[in-house]
């Protein structure tokens, strides 16, 4: 059986974003969010649109909790079932980095603003998740949404600042083939 | 690290225990602290480096644990008058203020009676961001 790894520096989880505003067409394309990368090393080499790469990373959960609908009928012993909209989220924790955190400037681009300031501002965000790296060929789900449930975390124990991140996906996934790596 | 302490203690233990600026070597078979009785000696530094935060990228944050181990013989039938005191100044000295970059201080100390003698065996250890 294959497997989706994530364990080499070359397929390490990427999370990009970039502002919504940004994006070139209707729904997001990979070169939305970056122009290269490196299929030798898997590092993005060259952001688009003032994108954040989140850096710090801990874990990350793709949600698509799909509603339903049941209902019963007297002819059978067991309920019939629908599926409705879906609730699709994605979800993580990372590392506070300041940078990318707070932003480094006041332009209008992702970067610029940083992670907080997306969230404050509830600016709408267009993602691209990597769960196995950006190398050719392999698959990214992309999407538009909000930044939520930022709550940063310091503690004796673990002098560094952590906080869970969710990303509320407005609409569908959409999942793309990865193909400007070189 | 082992300096700080040292300072420290040279300047808090003057009663009967005292602190020995000699690393505890063996001198003819014998450690130093079984030999000079009612001083402290204090082991070099180690320090181990381990993961703290892990992360899905290569930007894991990692801790250094500084460890300083010491040792204190005293006569064991004989219990001197400052011991309790000594050893609370030894707890102390995980405290000190020169040293300010660690986020997490520890110290515990085991005991061991051989013949008429006492060691206390102490370790400090100092957590800090690598």
């Amino acid at each position: 059986m294959a497997y989706i790894n994530a364990s080499t520096a070359v397929n390490r989880v990427k999370l990009v974003l970039i502002k919504a505003e940004d994006l070139a067409g209707a729904t997001p394309v990979e070169t939305d969010f970056y122009t290269a990368a490196s299929n030798t090393t898997g590092a993005i080499t060259t952001v688009a649109n003032d994108a954040i790469v989140v850096p710090g990373l801990q874990d990350v959960t793709i949600n698509n909790a799909n509603g339903s609908f049941r209902w019963k009928q007297l002819d059978q012993s067991g309920e019939n079932v629908i599926t409705t909209n879906a609730t699709n989220s994605l979800s993580g924790n990372f590392v506070l980095d300041p940078s990318t955190f707070f932003g480094i400037g006041t332009g209008a681009g992702a970067g610029q603003d940083g992670i907080f300031k997306l969230s404050n501002n509830r600016t709408a965000v267009a993602f691209l998740l990597a769960p196995e790296g950006v190398t050719d060929g392999k698959k990214l789900f992309v999407g538009t949404g909000f930044i939520s449930a930022l709550a940063p975390t310091v503690s004796a124990d673990s002098p560094v600042f952590v906080s869970p991140i969710t990303v509320e996906v407005n609409g569908d996934y959409t999942v793309l083939t990865a193909a400007a790596a070189a | 690290m082992r300096a700080e302490l040292l300072a420290y203690l040279t300047a808090n233990l003057t009663g009967t225990i005292k602190v020995s600026q000699e690393l505890p070597f063996k001198e003819s078979g014998a450690s130093l602290n079984t030999k000079n009785m009612r001083r402290v000696y204090l082991d070099e530094s180690t320090v181990e480096q381990a993961e703290l935060v892990p992360t899905l990228d290569d930007t894991d944050i990692n801790q250094n644990i500084t460890t300083v181990r010491g040792y204190l013989t005293v006569d064991a039938k004989n219990r001197n008058a400052d011991l309790n005191t000594a050893l609370s100044t030894l707890a102390n000295a995980k405290s000190v203020a020169t040293i300010s970059n660690a986020f997490r201080k520890e110290f515990d100390y085991t005991t061991t009676i051989d013949a008429d003698r006492i060691t206390y065996e102490f370790e400090y250890r100092f957590h800090t961001l690598a």
